[in-house]
């Protein structure tokens, strides 16, 4: 156990270290200038912004700037945005939390329809309804994110004037919670859509693959009841894939935050992230690149853990 | 051709084909029969609504026919995808030939860069790859292609991993057969149906990948149209022509689910064991 622990922290070392060499690289290679926003300012010289590269530690060599940058990760000083000269660490937990309610809300979302839509069908299997969230689910894959959107905001806020077209609560108003949840209400939905469909088609075949065991048909010859098969032997037993799906989500939830908040100017991490890329603010993107990636690995790390507490044949101590 | 009568039986993958088919055929044959020209401006005819002024799908915002743009910018997808399937089929198939084949260092090399690469959130990959190149079709293609060719890698990979250990494989390693030969006679042929499925579903995927590139604007460039970009413009316009967003999205749904469809249809046709399994 310790030895695969440490072999999967070696692993997720190397990863990330390849991670942020490979972003590293991307982004300083790619074509724009962090500079860009200085030089159209009237009266700027060539000296002037000289004196900026070298403050923006900009004028080193490539392999040395990224050394110095990791330096500063591993003791926690990020750097400072080159947009508003915050400490990077300040910038991206000021916009964190938006993210974090919308995506919770949307897994949440996703994870509870989702999940239901699974079981439902599986256990009703080549039914009518079963067929049509099938279908619905391929459909609900098969569109992105941001027409959704579009179509949400142009029917409940534009049509019908129910619902905020984007922002997190109404400009000047006081706070309050009915105004945020409206809110929330739109991009949390439109977020959770994708996500529901890979819950429902994951579900539906993991409870499926269950249903096919012998030892269902056990539990059902010893006259247990349905319930309680249904309940004790299927789900617990589905439960194992669902743990999985739940830990690769996580990523995917992030990357469809970024454009969800997008559309709905929703003051989050991924539009933070889009405008860093837009402005070349070089310290906030590799700040929210390493972010999300120990995120990431973090998330197959307690999926492990969390197949442990699950399935007591991985547990500790067996063989 | 028994594959194919069973992928007809799958009433969905059936639709799919036919919605794809249809597509394909509409947006090839239809352009020269229409009067209009994509990139014609026509300022006194804006906002035109569906089926009026002599526009089957209305104007847009300067006046250009919406199903004409509509039509070429379908086509761009369709080749879009296309091509990216071909080019990340191929990569996937030598790499992920390559390391199933030979295991040991060149196996966990690939796979730890595998790894990382599906740590890098989608969009950012796409997006910064996308600043590299001149914006348009070839660029994106090939930003697609170096996202989507790890999944045919992995593919591959475990396939051939799985038959290499296969009494045929032992038999003609025995007879003192080439790598090469075994890889390209042996191997490949007998796990082309699992290729076949995971490259129509990465047709699809390319399609999506566009649209969402384009759509945040690095991807195709105005006037060109594209799906994407025809929905980032449609955006400003929702109050006076909501139309504009839900068409090009109706197009792009079409093309992904029918490719979808005959995707996942594929899978049961190819391999009918694990379609009772699912």
């Amino acid at each position: 156990m310790t030895e695969t622990f440490v072999s999967r922290l070696v692993r997720m070392v190397v990863t990330l270290a390849i991670v942020s060499v490979t972003g590293f690289l991307l982004l300083h290679l790619a074509p724009g200038d962090p500079l860009a926003q200085f030089a159209l300012s009237p009266g700027m010289t060539a000296t002037q912004l000289g004196v900026i590269r070298h403050q923006m530690g900009l004028d080193v060599p490539l392999p040395l700037q990224y050394l110095i940058w990791v330096k500063g990760l591993l003791v926690g000083d990020w750097g400072r945005s080159f947009r508003d000269h915050q400490p990077v660490l300040t910038v991206i937990f000021g916009h964190l939390g938006a993210t974090l309610e919308l995506a919770g809300t949307a897994s949440l979302l996703a994870t509870w329809v989702g999940a239901s839509m699974g079981m439902y069908g599986a256990f009703r299997q080549g039914s009518r309804t079963d067929t049509l969230m099938t279908v619905l689910s391929v459909v609900l894959l098969s569109i992105p994110t941001f027409w959704f959107g579009l179509v949400f905001i142009s029917l409940f806020s534009v049509r019908l004037g129910w619902l905020p077209s984007g922002n997190i609560h109404a400009v000047g108003g006081a706070f309050s919670l009915g105004d945020y949840l409206r809110h929330l209400l739109l991009p949390a939905v439109v977020l959770a859509l994708g996500s529901t469909a890979i819950w429902s088609r994951y579900t539906r075949n993991a409870v499926a693959e269950v249903l096919g065991q012998d030892y269902i048909r056990t539990a059902r010859a010893k006259g247990l009841s349905p319930r309680r098969i249904r309940y004790r032997h299927v789900l617990r037993n589905a439960l194992l894939p669902m743990i999985t799906l739940a830990g690769l989500q996580l990523p995917t939830l992030l990357s469809g935050a970024l454009v969800t908040e997008t559309v709905f100017t929703w003051p989050g991490i991924g539009r933070l992230f889009l405008d860093s890329l837009e402005y070349r603010d070089y310290p906030v993107a590799m700040g929210i690149l390493m972010f999300s990636a120990v995120l990431a690995t973090f998330g197959s790390i307690v999926t492990d853990a969390l197949y442990a507490v699950a399935d007591p044949r991985l547990r500790a101590g067996r063989q | 051709m028994h594959t194919f009568r069973r992928l007809m039986k799958i009433r969905t993958a059936s639709a799919g084909l036919v919605m794809v088919a249809v597509l394909a055929v509409a947006c090839t044959l239809l352009p020269p029969l229409l009067p209009y020209d994509p990139l014609e401006i026509d300022l006194h005819h804006r906002f035109l609504p569906p089926l009026s002024g002599g526009h089957v799908l209305g104007t847009d915002e300067i006046g250009r026919d919406t199903l004409v743009r509509l039509l070429a910018g379908a086509r761009t997808s369709l080749l879009i995808g296309l091509s990216a399937m071909v080019l990340s089929t191929v990569t996937g198939c030598l790499t992920g030939g390559l390391t199933g084949f030979h295991g040991g260092w060149t196996r966990r090399v690939l796979m730890r860069i595998v790894d990382s690469v599906l740590c890098f959130p989608t969009i950012f990959l796409l997006l910064t790859l996308a600043s590299f190149g001149q914006p348009g079709a070839p660029t994106i293609v090939g930003i697609v292609s170096l996202v989507a060719w790890m999944e045919v890698s992995r593919v591959v990979d475990g396939q051939v991993r799985a038959l290499r250990g296969r009494e045929f494989v032992i038999a003609v390693e025995a007879m003192g057969a080439s790598g090469v030969h075994m890889l390209l006679r042996e191997l490949l042929p007998n796990i082309t149906g699992a290729i076949i499925v995971v490259s129509t579903l990465n047709v699809a995927r390319a399609i999506l990948m566009e649209a969402y590139v384009s759509y945040l604007g690095n991807g195709i460039q105005p006037p060109q149209p594209s799906l994407g970009a025809m929905l980032n413009d449609a955006q400003e316009y929702l109050r006076p022509d909501p139309w504009l967003a839900i068409l090009p999205g109706l197009v792009i749904a079409i093309a992904v689910i029918g490719l979808n469809f005959v995707g996942d249809g594929l899978r049961l046709a190819v391999d009918p064991r694990q379609g009772r399994r699912a």
